[in-house]
């Protein structure tokens, strides 16, 4: 009742008091200073409050009542186009005429700039307009700008430190691990958003059975990139040599089913079908039998492909996914790739020897590799939250082949001649594996088979013989080596609750067929076989625990697996070697992850013993290129008992647009065989000993990534280290080594202006391999990387890169510092895009480079693509 | 004092102080309806003709969820200035018919043509009519030019009506919005209570939708169950042509039969169109889908 009366009171007041002040009118007219009447706004202020307002009408006439208690007040006069005029004069009735003076004094222009990530939940939704300019065409060019996200050269994606499990688009799995093909086709335009799903179970009916760390990369498009059959070309000629590139791409993104088809092909160093890789590496089945033959060829320069790749690629592929309803899908796959790669160079091996000095040998070479590989795959996958059920065939064919031209000298024998080397490399596998999933929602149980063959026939050709004195007895030596392996898995496991316990049992069986047939050519080595036919096979059955424990924060694993472990050796060419071996495996692992706020922590630790008696199998000797010789003498089961421990921390904070991440492993490994080296004349002879020794490999990695406003600017740096201890066989005589790597890796990307942009990339790496006896003198190789790329975007249409690149190395001789340029020019006419390219602009011919190899030292030079210019045509079809 | 407490003032009051309490539950009013875009309306971008130039513009996020995510945003609503003229339209259509426009350039043989592909925002090929109606205010006139959905395209119609339209009471209260400094003014207006914040550094009685009348341009705009919200996201001075109302034919009509024929196409959009949708399996006619609608003009 009070507070009535305390309401009624204010009220009263509030009429009295309005009562008591004085009404008081205002009127006049606003023109301009010729007299011209204007339409102004005119308001009265009594210090800070709006006592009244109107409009002038057509005729700049204006009258504004109102009440007020105060003496003096403000009248303003304001519209667009001219400055606000004020006057203030007495509160009473009277008539006040404006003359308003124009101005050309423009608005304070603001936006309100959208969120470059969002974030809700796990997903985190990286904006692509707010990191996208001009100069970006495919979303891979958008995705190496965005902070926590990392592309590497071959084209996989990580976020913050993790390397992603799945792409989708639309989430959709179009592409089954190739999404190369999603990144670098998929116009930048036609993206809405990066998602990145964190901690992601792909598969919906273990969603509360199994959590997981694993990354998912979706792709959300533009609703104008959806539902539309999309048809996009390009042709490109060039000089010098004469270069040529073409490419035609179809995508289709509905919500029944997506399709990207592509054709690409060119002579002017664009590796085209790199794209076709699976970059997740959960494609068809793993197969571990060997393909040992090789021809020499120079290792990869550390200069980006296009400088020295010499090739004539074809590709086509096409990938398709049909949904059959909300939860199921078909996907089709089939691609073809044609090849012809040519590398130029010359290199110099320093072999190591037990006294602390090197041999060397120095080779120039000239290698051709013509690629033919045919690949299809056929995915059925439902994925209900009550069931998941996938079965996945792979069949890939292959028939390549290499040339090799060697000129070989060194300087411990008067050899200097020229080699030439053939491979023939075909190889055929297939492969099936099917996954039934069923979760009651109490327990859940699944059964997976798997079954694959892989057949490898190589054969290895070397002329003229005469390189190999007293050992040759025909022009060439040849080596065939043919391997089959049939592989063959089984599992069925049971997911069950024991309050806040989830723990997944379940028994498997494997089986692993091997069988060598190889057959050393034209050479006498009276004392050793040239010959073997055996097959070796692996089975393996148990049963394994694995623990889960979740509780708020964190969630501890722990796995044991306990299984019998047999193999055999067959070998026809001396039935006295046959044998059989049992053993009992038990490799237990632990997991442990805490989360916190924003950040996330790990830490790993596993024990494996592993016992394999493969390099028992072969008993002949086998020439894996024409200066390396596998020899196996080995009389005893090869034991390595391993430990790997890992520990991780990540932190993102999507609104700071800042991520850290950092990792430490350490392995420590014991083995009961030592690997060693023979030097016999030219050749190398790898052969190894029971001799137990103990390595240990320690590691240690840190990134941390930020986006800020400045610029609209990324920063993302990277540093490495690693340190390797090892014992190695040289000549018979054991040697201990270290091996020591470390890294630093800057790149900052930005826009200054609306008209340019530009990205910054710097890396500095340090490395060497030492042992006791010549730590001392072993220089370290440094290698530094600085590129520095410019574009400008003077009017909307035109577009104008230039590229430098300054590669500097110190243990060459000569080259130490090699300077590269590049510079492009776009412009865009309706539906062209015309791109003119100058590659090598300062000419540069050669570029050299030295690395370790445990002991050994290379240093290789490769022969460069000339200065060249091409004219590329872009355009839409449909 | 019995008999104070059931005074109409004091109801009034209880009302407000329920209304306002309430509204953080409140939803916005979003676009679930059957009601479609009509696709063939948009083709018309091709004989667009602009009659004037505006030298400023201001975009609004409509009935956004997120101010910094348009995917949540029912519309982009852009204000067009010009000397005579201001023009309330979706800047989410114009975009759309700007690169529809640009594609039928591109392809000038092609007999097809894609509809509704560059549209943004929540639920880019629904309908609603605050995104698909133009407000054309000249000389104290309102125009509202109302893009009907499809089934019914044909039957887009227009009315006009006197300004000003809200009687205003500005308050001492004031806060930043986009940037401009805006002080407070509440309205009671056909049926809702409205708080708008406005700039005097903007010296144009203008606003959003139909909204207009104070001394300065309304930055940020929403009734008092946040049914219905705009705020600025940009300001921007240029030269931006303002297109005569999309599709060239609209009926005359009054503003009490458009708002009841776009009530009646939220509420039952076959039902009012007249489309006969049959149940596959059961063979029967399907009502449209229910969905929470509240008019913005509910007098």
């Amino acid at each position: 009742m009070h507070r009535c009366h305390f309401i009624f009171t204010l009220l009263m007041l509030l009429l009295v008091g309005h009562n008591l002040s004085a009404q008081v009118v205002i009127s006049g007219t606003v023109t301009d200073k010729s007299g011209e009447p204007l339409p102004a706004i005119v308001s009265v202020l009594a210090g800070k409050s709006v006592k009244g307002f109107g409009n002038a009408d057509g005729n700049g006439k204006y009258s504004i009542s109102f009440s007020t208690d105060a003496d003096s007040v403000t009248v303003k006069a304001s519209m667009m186009g001219f400055s606000a005029s004020l006057k203030t004069v007495p509160a009473r009735t009277q008539q006040l005429d404006f003359v308003m003076e124009e101005t050309d004094m423009m608005l304070k222009e603001v936006s309100v700039v959208a969120d470059k990530i969002t974030e809700k939940g796990d997903t985190l939704s990286f904006n692509v307009g707010a990191y996208k300019d001009e100069n970006d065409r495919v979303i891979a060019d958008v995705i190496k700008k965005m902070p926590g996200l990392e592309v590497s050269d071959k084209g996989s994606i990580s976020f913050n430190g993790k390397t992603i499990k799945n792409f989708y688009v639309e989430d959709m799995d179009l592409l089954q691990g190739r999404y190369g093909i999603a990144t670098n086709n998929i116009s930048a335009n036609d993206v809405a958003s990066v998602q990145v799903y964190q901690n992601h179970q792909p598969v919906r009916a273990l969603k509360n059975w199994s959590p997981t760390e694993d990354v998912t990369i979706n792709l959300k498009l533009k609703s104008s990139a959806k539902g539309v059959f999309t048809m996009t070309g390009m042709v490109g000629i060039g000089y010098k040599p004469m270069l040529w590139a073409a490419e035609a791409t179809g995508m289709y993104f509905g919500k029944k089913g997506q399709s990207i088809t592509t054709y690409k092909g060119n002579n002017s160093g664009d590796n085209v079908s790199a794209e076709q890789e699976n970059l997740t590496g959960d494609g068809g089945m793993q197969f571990f039998n060997q393909a040992p033959l090789g021809i020499v060829t120079p290792g990869t320069p550390g200069v980006k492909q296009k400088r020295y790749l010499r090739n004539r690629s074809n590709t086509v592929s096409t990938n398709n996914i049909l949904k059959l309803d909300s939860l199921s899908s078909l996907s089709l796959s089939l691609s073809y790739v044609d090849d012809l790669l040519k590398n130029e160079g010359s290199s110099i091996t320093e072999q190591y020897l037990p006294n602390g000095s090197y041999r060397t040998m120095s080779q120039i070479i000239e290698t051709k590799n013509y690629v033919h590989r045919l690949s299809g795959g056929a995915v059925y996958k439902k994925n209900t939250d009550r069931v998941y059920a996938v079965n996945s065939l792979d069949v890939n064919v292959s028939w390549d082949e290499s040339n090799g031209i060697n000129t070989l000298a060194t300087d411990f024998s008067d050899i200097d001649q020229t080699v030439n080397q053939h491979l023939d490399n075909p190889a055929f596998s297939i492969s099936d594996k099917a996954d039934l999933i069923f979760n009651t929602g109490n327990n859940a149980w699944n059964v997976s088979f798997g079954a694959g063959w892989n057949h490898r026939p190589q054969k290895l050709s070397v002329s003229p013989a005469s390189i190999f004195p007293d050992k040759a007895e025909k022009d060439i030596v040849s080596q065939n080596y043919t391997s089959d392996d049939f592989r063959g898995q089984a599992e069925t496991g049971y997911f069950i609750r024991f309050g806040e316990l989830r723990i997944n049992t379940f028994i498997f069986g494997n089986v692993d067929i091997e069988s060598v047939k190889s057959d050393l050519d034209g050479f006498d080595l009276s004392d050793l076989k040239t010959v073997n036919r055996y097959s070796f096979g692996k089975v393996e059955g148990g049963g394994e625990a694995r623990i889960g424990y979740p509780k708020s924060n964190s969630y501890f694993e722990l796995t044991l697996p306990l299984s019998y472990n047999g193999q055999w050796l067959s070998d026809k060419e001396a039935g006295d070697r046959n044998r059989e071996w049992n053993y009992i495996n038990f490799n237990p692992a632990i997991k442990y992850t805490y989360r916190l706020g924003k950040s996330w922590s790990g830490l790993n630790a596993s024990y494996y013993k592993f016992r394999n008696n493969s390099d028992r199998a072969q008993s002949g000797v086998v020439m894996t290129d024409y200066l390396t010789f596998r020899e196996s003498l080995v009389e005893h089961t090869l034991v390595d008992k391993s430990l790997n421990i890992t520990g991780e921390y990540h932190y993102s904070n999507a609104m700071a647009q800042l991520f850290v991440n950092a990792s430490a492993s350490w392995q420590r490994s014991s083995c009961n065989t030592m690997v060693g080296y023979e030097y016999d004349g030219i050749a190398t002879v790898k052969n190894a000993i029971e001799l137990p020794y103990v390595s240990n490999r320690y590691g240690a990695k840190a990134n941390v990534s930020k986006g800020m406003g400045f610029w609209e600017s990324t920063f993302k740096l990277t540093g490495n280290y690693s340190l390797y201890k090892s014992k190695q066989l040289i000549n018979s005589l054991p040697v201990d080594y270290k091996s020591q790597y470390w890294s630093a890796n800057l790149v900052y990307s930005a826009t200054p202006a609306p008209w340019m942009g530009m990205a910054l990339g710097l890396a500095y790496g340090e490395n060497k391999s030492f042992t006791e006896i010549n730590k001392n003198t072993v220089e370290a190789v440094r290698q530094c990387t600085g590129r520095l790329d410019l574009n400008f975007f003077p009017i909307k249409r035109l577009i104008l890169n230039v590229a430098f690149e300054e590669n500097y190395t110190n243990m060459t001789e000569k080259g130490r510092h090699t300077w590269f340029g590049d510079a492009r020019i776009t412009y865009k006419a309706g539906r062209f895009d015309w791109e003119l390219e100058a590659n090598n602009i300062f000419n540069r011919k050669e570029f050299s480079r030295v690395n370790y190899t445990d002991m050994d030292i290379y240093r290789s030079t490769y022969r460069l693509r000339p200065f060249n210019v091409m004219l590329k045509v872009r355009f839409n079809i449909l | 004092m019995k008999k104070l407490l059931n005074s109409a003032v004091l109801k009034h009051i209880l009302i407000m102080l329920f209304v306002f309490s309430s509204s953080p539950l409140a939803i916005s009013q979003r676009k679930d309806t059957d009601a479609k875009v009509a696709l063939w309306n948009f083709k018309k971008c091709r004989e667009r003709v602009s009659t004037e130039k505006a030298s400023i513009r201001i975009l609004y996020a409509f009935n956004a969820e997120n101010i910094k995510d348009k995917d949540t945003w029912i519309d982009e609503g852009q204000l067009k200035i010009g000397k005579n003229i201001t023009q309330y339209s979706s800047r989410f259509v114009e975009l759309n018919e700007d690169s529809l426009a640009n594609w039928l350039n591109t392809h000038p043989k092609s007999n097809v043509w894609p509809a509704a592909r560059w549209l943004q925002g929540y639920k880019p090929g629904h309908w609603i009519e605050y995104q698909y109606s133009t407000i054309l205010t000249k000389n104290n006139l309102l125009e509202e030019f109302a893009t009907m959905p499809d089934a019914i395209e044909s039957d887009n119609q227009k009315y006009a009506e006197q300004l000003p339209l809200q009687d205003w009471s500005i308050l001492d209260e004031s806060k930043e919005v986009c940037g401009y400094t805006c002080r407070k003014a509440v309205c009671h207006w056909r049926g809702r209570d409205y708080v708008a914040w406005f700039t005097t550094d903007i010296p144009v009685s203008a606003g959003p939708w139909k909204f207009g009348g104070l001394p300065g341009l309304i930055m940020k705009i929403a009734d008092s169950t946040n049914t219905y919200s705009w705020e600025a996201t940009e300001v921007k001075n240029g030269t931006f042509p303002i297109y005569e109302p999309r599709g060239a034919k609209y009926k005359e009509s009054t503003r009490k039969n458009v708002q009841e024929l776009q009530r009646k196409l939220n509420e039952n959009y076959f039902k009012t169109t007249g489309t006969e949708v049959i149940q596959y399996k059961t063979g029967k006619i399907m009502n449209s889908r229910k969905h929470p609608y509240s008019q913005l003009e509910l007098e």
